[in-house]
C-alpha cells in the first residue's frame, strides 16, 4: 500500500502535494464547523458546571441577604460583630468527626437536636441530585438514568466522609479524597462498577461545579493579610518553584505526561489536593494523574507536618519565620495550622495566613494553566499560532466561572456594607458544604472509572516521584529563604 | 475480604488509637486549637476566624486613622 502511494507520487510529483492542499482545506472546513456559542452554552458540561455553580451562588448569597437581622445595618455601622447565619445551614451538612461510634459523626451525642447531622445531609443529597439530574437531562442525557444511580454515589461518598472522620484518620491530613478513591477503586477492581451506576459517574462535571462554588472563597482581599512579606513567601517563591518543577520535569526528568508533570508541580508548590484538582481540571488530566499526584501529596504533607515542627525545635529557627517557612511547604492548609500549632501562637498564625494567601493563588495558577495548555500544549508545533477564536473555543469555560465567582465577591466583600459577614455566612452555612460534597462526589467517580492497572505505566521508573521530592526540596530551600529574609530580616520590627 | 479490614481497622483499631493517652491528649488539643489537619482549604479552618477579626478590626482602625 506505502509502495503504491511512492510510485503515484514518483509519476505524479504534484499529487500528494494537491491531496495535503485539499486535507488541509478540509481540515480547516472541519475546525470551522465548530458548535455556536449558543449550542456551546446549552450543551457544554464547562457551560453547566457555570450554570450550575452561578445559580448556587446566586440562590445562597440571596437566602443569607433576606435572612439577614433587621438591624444588621445599624450593628455593622455602630462597628459590633455580627454574625449572619445561612436559612439554609440546618439543610445542608456532612458527616463529622467521631472517635468510638462511626454514627457520632452524624448524630453526635452532644448534639442540639436529636435528628443530629441528618436533614442537613438528605438536603445535600436532594439539592445535588435534583440540580445535576437537571442538568444532565437539560445536555441531551438521561436525568432519569441518573437520579437512578446518584442515590449509590451519594452513599459510597457518605460512606468516605465516615471513614475520615475518625479522629485519628482527621489528626493526620488524611483528607476525605484518599477515602472517597479507595471506595471507588475498591469496588471497580474487585466487583467492577455496575452499568447502571455510570450515568451519575460524572467526575469532571462534579469537578468543574465545586471549583466554581470555590472562586467565591478566593478573596483576594485575604491576599493582603500579612502585608508584603506575606505576598512574597507565598506569591512570588511559589510560582518560581512551580514553573522550575514543571520546566525540570520536562527537560530533565523527561515525564511522558504533561499533565501528569504539572498535576504535581501544582500541588507541591501551592496547596496541595484542592490545587491538584484545579490544574487537573484546567490541563484536562487524566484521572489517573490526579489519583497519582493527590496521593504523592498527601503520603508527603503526613511525613512534612511531623518531622518540620521537629527539626525547626532542635535548630531553634525564630517562631515567625518557622510558621511562614512551614505555611509555603506544607501542602495541605489542615496539616499546616497543626504543624505551626506545635511550635506555638504565632507561628500558628504566620503559617495559617501564609498558606491561606497560598489558597488564593489557585485561582490565578488555574487561569494561567488553562491559558498555558489552551496556547503551547495543545497547540499542533506546524501550525501558525491560534486565533482568539481558537483560544476561546479550546479555552476551558468554567475556569472563566471560577475567576468570576472570585472576582465578583472579592468585590462585593470590600465594598458592600456588610459584606464580610454575608459572604461569610453564605460560605459557612451552605456553598462550602456543598463544593465539599462535589469533591468527594468526584474522588468517588474517579474510583469507580479506575483500574489499578492504568496506573501502573504512571508509577514505573518512580519519575512522579523524583519530580516531587527534587521540587518539594527546591520549595523547601527557597522558602526558607524568603522567610528568613521577609519575616526574619527585611520585616522584622513590622511582623514582631 | 475488604469490607472486613475496614470494619476491623474503623471499628477496633482506631479507637483503640484515639484512646490511647498520648493520643487523645493530641486530640484533646487539637479540638481545643480549634484545628481540624485534614482541612483541605483555608475556609475549612474554624482556627482562621479569629485571625480574620483582628484582620478587620486592623483595618477598620487604619481606615478610621
Amino acid at each position: 500500500m506505502k509502495q503504491q502511494e511512492n510510485e503515484q507520487a514518483a509519476e505524479d510529483p504534484e499529487g500528494p502535494i494537491e491531496e495535503a492542499a485539499e486535507e488541509l482545506e478540509a481540515e480547516q472546513e472541519v475546525t470551522y464547523e465548530q458548535p455556536s456559542l449558543w449550542q456551546e452554552m446549552r450543551k457544554s458540561e464547562d457551560w453547566w458546571a457555570v450554570w450550575c455553580g452561578a445559580f448556587l451562588l446566586v440562590v445562597m448569597f440571596v437566602l443569607v441577604y433576606l435572612g439577614r437581622p433587621a438591624d444588621f445595618s445599624d450593628l455593622i455601622a455602630s462597628g459590633e460583630k455580627v454574625t449572619v447565619t445561612s436559612p439554609v445551614d440546618a439543610y445542608l451538612d456532612k458527616p463529622g468527626k467521631w472517635t468510638d461510634n462511626p454514627l457520632h459523626s452524624i448524630v453526635s451525642p452532644d448534639a442540639k437536636s436529636a435528628v443530629g447531622k441528618v436533614p442537613g445531609i438528605i438536603g445535600s443529597f436532594v439539592l445535588i441530585g435534583l440540580l445535576f439530574a437537571f442538568a444532565t437531562w437539560a445536555r441531551g442525557h438521561s436525568g432519569a438514568a441518573f437520579l437512578r444511580a446518584f442515590p449509590a454515589i451519594f452513599l459510597l461518598a457518605l460512606f468516605a466522609y465516615v471513614l475520615s472522620g475518625q479522629s485519628v484518620i482527621k489528626a493526620y491530613n488524611l483528607e476525605y479524597a484518599l477515602w472517597a478513591l479507595l471506595v471507588g477503586l475498591i469496588i471497580s477492581n474487585t466487583v467492577t462498577t455496575p452499568h447502571w451506576l455510570r450515568p451519575a459517574v460524572q467526575t469532571e462535571f462534579y469537578i468543574k461545579t465545586g471549583l466554581v462554588l470555590l472562586g467565591a472563597e478566593v478573596l483576594m482581599s485575604r491576599l493582603l493579610a500579612l502585608g508584603l512579606p506575606g505576598i512574597f513567601v507565598s506569591w512570588v517563591v511559589t510560582p518560581i518553584v512551580l514553573v522550575t518543577t514543571y520546566i525540570f520535569g520536562q527537560k530533565v526528568l523527561k515525564m511522558q505526561s504533561r499533565s501528569l508533570n504539572m498535576v504535581i508541580s501544582a500541588d507541591m508548590s501551592v496547596c496541595g489536593v484542592s490545587a491538584a484538582i484545579a490544574t487537573a481540571a484546567a490541563c484536562k488530566a487524566k484521572k489517573e494523574e490526579l489519583t497519582l499526584a493527590v496521593g504523592l501529596s498527601l503520603s508527603f504533607t503526613v511525613i512534612m507536618m511531623v518531622l518540620m515542627p521537629a527539626f525547626i525545635k532542635a535548630v531553634g529557627m525564630d517562631e515567625i519565620v518557622a510558621g511562614a517557612w512551614l505555611g509555603g511547604t506544607i501542602d495541605s492548609t489542615g496539616a499546616v495550622a497543626a504543624a505551626g500549632a506545635v511550635l506555638g501562637e504565632r507561628a500558628l498564625e504566620t503559617a495559617a495566613t501564609v498558606k491561606m494567601i497560598q489558597n488564593i493563588l489557585i485561582g490565578a495558577v488555574a487561569f494561567f494553566v488553562a491559558v498555558y495548555w489552551v496556547t503551547r500544549v495543545e497547540r499542533d508545533p506546524n501550525a501558525p499560532r491560534p486565533s482568539l477564536m481558537e483560544i476561546w473555543y479550546r479555552f476551558p469555560k468554567f475556569v472563566l466561572g471560577f475567576i468570576l465567582a472570585s472576582i465578583l465577591f472579592s468585590v462585593l466583600y470590600e465594598t458592600m456594607p456588610g459584606g464580610p459577614e454575608l459572604i461569610d455566612g453564605m460560605i459557612g452555612g451552605s456553598t462550602k458544604t456543598i463544593r465539599e460534597w462535589l469533591f468527594c462526589l468526584a474522588f468517588v467517580s474517579i474510583g469507580l472509572d479506575t483500574n489499578f492497572r492504568e496506573l501502573m505505566p504512571y508509577l514505573r521508573g518512580g519519575r512522579p516521584l523524583v519530580l516531587y521530592v527534587c521540587g518539594q526540596a527546591l520549595n523547601l530551600l527557597l522558602s526558607l529563604l524568603m522567610a528568613w529574609l521577609m519575616f526574619g530580616i527585611i520585616f522584622k520590627d513590622m511582623v514582631g | 475480604m475488604a469490607l472486613i479490614v475496614v470494619g476491623a481497622l474503623w471499628l477496633i483499631v482506631l479507637p483503640w488509637a484515639a484512646n490511647r493517652p498520648k493520643m487523645a491528649a493530641h486530640l484533646q488539643w487539637l479540638d481545643d486549637e480549634g484545628i481540624d489537619p485534614s482541612a483541605m482549604y483555608y475556609t475549612e479552618l474554624d482556627m482562621m476566624e479569629p485571625i480574620f477579626t483582628r484582620l478587620a478590626l486592623e483595618q477598620r482602625k487604619q481606615g478610621d486613622q
